[in-house]
């Protein structure tokens, strides 16, 4: 990267106060993307942080790229349409638990359904906090954090089994008080040509006196340290499905022992913009933002060809 | 001269493609027509109805009573037996037989209506009975051995396939109907040639050919109706969904979203089968369609690319645009410039999903919490369609507001044949709105203006926030009074330059006699029933002044107490119960209307009817009438 490029010396971080509660797990997991950023040497105009409703809603303001700070579920709805319309652009989308996998859900399986190349961050911490600590679709079953009137009776959803069951080919799970290990999977999600998802272990100081930073520190490790390569080599290990067989395995451990790191990877999917591409002249390779529609105020449409069918002849 | 024709039979049965081969016919002898298709909730069996209006000038409605009956089944017999007028045509299967009751598919309620018909006319409840009745209004009869003419044609075509020859009934119906028309032989094979030649490798247009050659020497050629070729300019055939999806591609879309919806998605897969997009410079470009996991996802999605800078939009009907409102609302507090296909049908709930309705005028109008800025306009015509999309986007754009495009059921399935000058549109112009050419990185995407309107950049231009929560002018949130104060004023005055910049004929448009009195106000489709209505209203001596309300959101109050002022009579003309363009334009201008037309069944308004309630209104002083036609 080039000194002079925008990215070398663009500051990631806006200048608004934060207003999450101080020790907050969401500073973990902004710190990192905007690390991840800096050092991807993305062009910073060419970047789209996405969020949904909550506390990690705001995340976006607080990354100096363009922010959509969108509707509760529907950041990867938004963030869709966006990566489709200008395929150029990098996009990232922070959602927390309840936020994608509550009211979201449905557009979080479709995510992964279609596998479009967007980074999805998911800031679980089991809560919904900002309406003071309600339980979240992954909050275990029995566990009676301090807001709820009596243990939870919901059982807790798997974000890492629901992404791989459901075609994400990026799946990873990261812990956002490990800055450094959750910059390098956030990294590695932007530059993969397909849907990506990242639970983020995330506790809510607030609200969540059960899953704390330490109760999070006795489980967790290392995925590669233990010598577990999730990445798909081939074409043939693509279609033989053992990585991935493996990978739904390892992401049933959730107990006394949370794995940590790259569960899948695999770029033998072709993504979205492929598939529709296959439909149409230039897709992706052409622009549709960019496309000119009109010159001087007249449509450049020729709608000749289509007319000539309705014709009566 | 006018000749309407009903066409039934049970839904999937292959009656859709017959009847385009036919109504193709016809416009090749230079007759526009309009057509309204009638069908059920349902893939097959159940009866659907096509009734075509054939005349020598524009129309833009049915009437109650038809010249000819084009059937197969005794279902369409029943079903229609009160709407024959008299002396009328009527084809029909010669081993036609059977009760009322053996008619399997028609409702309990169109079960005992034919029924009620025959004994009150004191005949037996079964096809007897139906014939007899229509006897007795003078009808002609044409009985079509249909199987009788398969098993000959079978024996002509070698190799021909039994689920082929069977849908050469429907062709057998409609050769009947070309040739009691006065069409040659020769010019209804070349409609058969033109949409079945290429399929089945040249079988199914033997066999059609051979069927319809059949029928036309079994009637010896006999023509009732002696229609003569006209001399004509280019046609085209279309319906609603089509042209919709035309404009939108004419206006330089390049995402379109959508959940499938009846009566939406057919403009969706429309624009689907014409993606890559022919260029004035021969060259081609693409167009994103979408089909999402549901309406949010549509509507969220189609906003996210209006963000990245193409002209985007989505397409639905009330249930699904009861899901996409969430989305409405960010697209107005983001100044979003979203162009949304509402097309009404009947609810509340899932309603009568195949029907007609304008229902949802005031959901349109009302959608989503909050109050924003936002375009409603609507359409009742389908030679409109394409100026009325292209206007939307400009306005969209020009003004920075989410746009909803109101248009009916009746409108969608309806089918026109119009001259093909009509919808190649010359003056269409495309008006992106104000954009940003500055630093990117000192941008402001909420910049306080005069006159509200903040240059924009798409996504990687410049470098900005969105949120739905208040903002300031970077796009950051805020919960500050005094900017909450600008920021909203910003948004909402942009309507007030936006009712000064749109052209008196763009918010509202006259027809028929505008020093007449008596006014009818209406909006969609019963438009084009009024302007039928007041040509066969000079018989009786009433001219009519129609206004059709385009510009609902915001609506121009003044502009309405104008065009109203001094009429004794003002009657609103609309599908739905309550009278919603009544109520909006008491509320906006305190103009009260004197009487009511108004019709929830679910089926387009027909001419006859609604002239008979403008008459009764006039005359009689009635100062609501509830339509009721169509099966």
């Amino acid at each position: 990267m080039a000194n002079d490029a925008p990215q070398a010396k663009h500051n990631y971080r806006t200048k608004l106060w934060n207003d999450w509660c101080p020790g907050c797990g969401d500073f973990g997991i902004l710190a990192s993307a905007q690390m991840a950023l800096q050092q991807l040497g993305e062009d910073p105009l060419n970047v789209v942080f996405v969020t949904g409703i909550g506390c990690s809603g705001k995340t976006s303001h607080y990354v100096n790229v363009t922010g959509v700070h969108t509707l509760h579920g529907r950041a990867l709805a938004f963030a869709t349409g966006v990566k489709l319309a200008n395929p150029k652009l990098k996009v990232l989308v922070s959602a927390g638990d309840g936020d994608q996998l509550g009211i979201g859900a449905g557009h979080y399986v479709a995510m992964g359904r279609r596998n479009i190349p967007i980074t999805l961050m998911l800031h679980n911490n089991g809560v919904y906090g900002l309406t003071k600590g309600q339980a979240a679709p992954t909050l275990a079953k029995g566990v009676k954090t301090k807001s709820l009137a009596s243990p939870n009776i919901n059982g807790a959803i798997n974000p890492t089994l629901l992404a791989l069951s459901t075609g994400y080919t990026f799946v990873a799970r990261a812990f956002s008080y490990d800055a450094k290990g959750l910059t390098e999977i956030i990294k590695m999600a932007v530059a993969h040509n397909g849907a990506a998802l990242i639970d983020v272990l995330q506790p809510c100081i607030t609200y969540n006196d059960i899953n704390t930073r330490e109760w999070y520190q006795e489980r967790i490790y290392s995925l590669s340290a233990e010598g577990y390569d999730g990445t798909v080599k081939s074409a043939e290990e693509a279609e033989s499905g053992e990585k991935l067989k493996a990978a739904l395995t390892k992401s049933l451990e959730f107990g006394d022992r949370i794995p940590l790191g790259v569960l899948y990877k695999n770029e033998f999917v072709p993504s979205y913009l492929n598939g529709m591409g296959s439909t149409l002249r230039g897709y992706p390779g052409i622009n549709p933002a960019n496309e000119p529609i009109e010159k001087d105020g007249a449509p450049l449409t020729d709608l000749t060809q289509i007319l000539d069918k309705l014709a009566i002849v | 001269m006018r000749i309407s024709i009903m066409i039934g039979g049970a839904q999937g049965s292959g009656v859709e493609t017959a009847s385009n081969i036919l109504s193709n016919a016809i416009a090749n002898y230079g007759y526009m027509f309009y057509g309204k298709r009638e069908y059920y909730s349902n893939i097959k069996g159940r009866h659907s109805y096509f009734q075509v209006e054939v005349s020598d000038t524009r129309v833009h409605s049915t009437q109650k009573d038809y010249d000819m009956l084009v059937s197969f089944d005794k279902e369409t017999l029943f079903m229609h037996l009160a709407d024959a007028g008299d002396g009328a045509t009527i084809i029909h299967s010669a081993n036609l037989a059977g009760t009322i009751d053996s008619a399997v598919s028609l409702e309990e309620e169109a079960k005992e209506r034919a029924g009620r018909l025959l004994e009150g006319a004191g005949l037996t409840k079964d096809v007897a009975g139906a014939l007899e009745f229509l006897k007795r209004k003078n009808a002609k009869f044409f009985p079509i051995d249909y199987t009788g003419i398969m098993g000959e044609v079978s024996k002509k075509v070698a190799n021909a396939d039994y689920d082929t020859l069977i849908k050469s009934i429907n062709m057998q119906a409609m050769a009947a109907a070309a040739c009691l028309l006065g069409i040659s032989l020769e010019d209804f094979s070349g409609s058969i040639n033109k949409f079945l030649s290429k399929r089945k490798g040249g079988m199914l247009a033997e066999i059609n050919l051979a069927a319809a050659a059949s029928v036309y020497e079994k009637l010896e050629y006999a023509s009732v109706f002696n229609i003569k070729k006209l001399e004509h300019k280019k046609m085209v055939q279309v319906n609603g969904n089509t042209v919709e999806g035309l404009a939108k591609i004419l206006c330089g879309i390049r995402f379109q979203s959508y959940y499938p919806i009846t009566p939406a998605s057919d403009e969706s897969t429309f624009i689907e089968q014409n993606s890559i997009v022919k260029m004035k410079d021969g060259t081609t470009s693409d167009i994103v369609v979408l089909q999402t996991e549901d309406e949010i996802a549509a509507v969220t999605s189609a906003i996210g690319a209006t963000l990245a800078g193409v002209r985007a939009s989505t397409s639905t009907s009330g249930p699904g645009f009861s899901l996409m409102v969430e989305g409405m609302g960010w697209a107005g507090i983001n100044e979003v410039p979203l162009v949304v296909s509402f097309y009404m049908r009947g609810g509340p709930s899932t309603g009568l999903p195949t029907r007609n309705s304008q229902s949802d005028l005031m959901f349109a109008i009302n959608c989503g919490h909050g109050e924003f800025a936002k375009v409603v306009y609507s359409t009742g015509l389908h030679e409109d369609i394409i100026n009325d999309v292209a206007l939307v986007f400009n306005l969209a754009e020009r003004y920075q507001c989410p746009a909803i495009h109101l248009v009916d059921k009746a409108l969608a399935s309806s089918v026109s044949a119009l001259p093909y000058e009509l919808f190649d549109v010359k003056g269409v112009s495309i008006d992106r709105g104000s954009r940003y050419k500055g630093d990117p990185y000192e941008y402001l995407r909420f910049k306080l203006t005069e006159n509200g309107v903040s240059p924009r950049a798409h996504l990687g231009e410049a470098l900005f926030w969105n949120t739905g929560d208040e903002h300031n002018e970077e796009g950051h949130i805020t919960e500050d009074p005094e900017l909450r104060i600008r920021m909203y004023e910003k948004r909402m005055r942009k309507m007030d330059d936006m009712l000064k910049g749109i052209p008196l004929e763009a918010k509202f448009r006259e027809y028929g006699d505008r020093s007449s009195d008596i006014a009818a106000i209406t909006f969609g489709t019963p438009v084009g029933t009024l302007m039928d209505v007041q040509d066969m209203l000079k018989a009786d001596g009433i001219s009519l002044h129609i206004i059709e309300a385009k510009l609902m959101d915001p609506f121009p109050s003044e502009d309405w107490k104008g065009v109203l002022k001094g009429k004794r009579t003002i009657i609103s003309v609309e599908a739905n119960y309550v009278g919603q363009l009544a109520q909006l334009l008491m509320q906006k201008t305190g103009i009260a209307v004197t009487a009511q037309v108004l019709k929830w069944t679910g089926r387009p308004m027909d001419c006859d009817e609604t002239c008979q309630a403008i008459k009764d209104i006039v005359q009689k002083n009635e100062k609501k009438v509830v339509l009721r036609n169509g099966e």
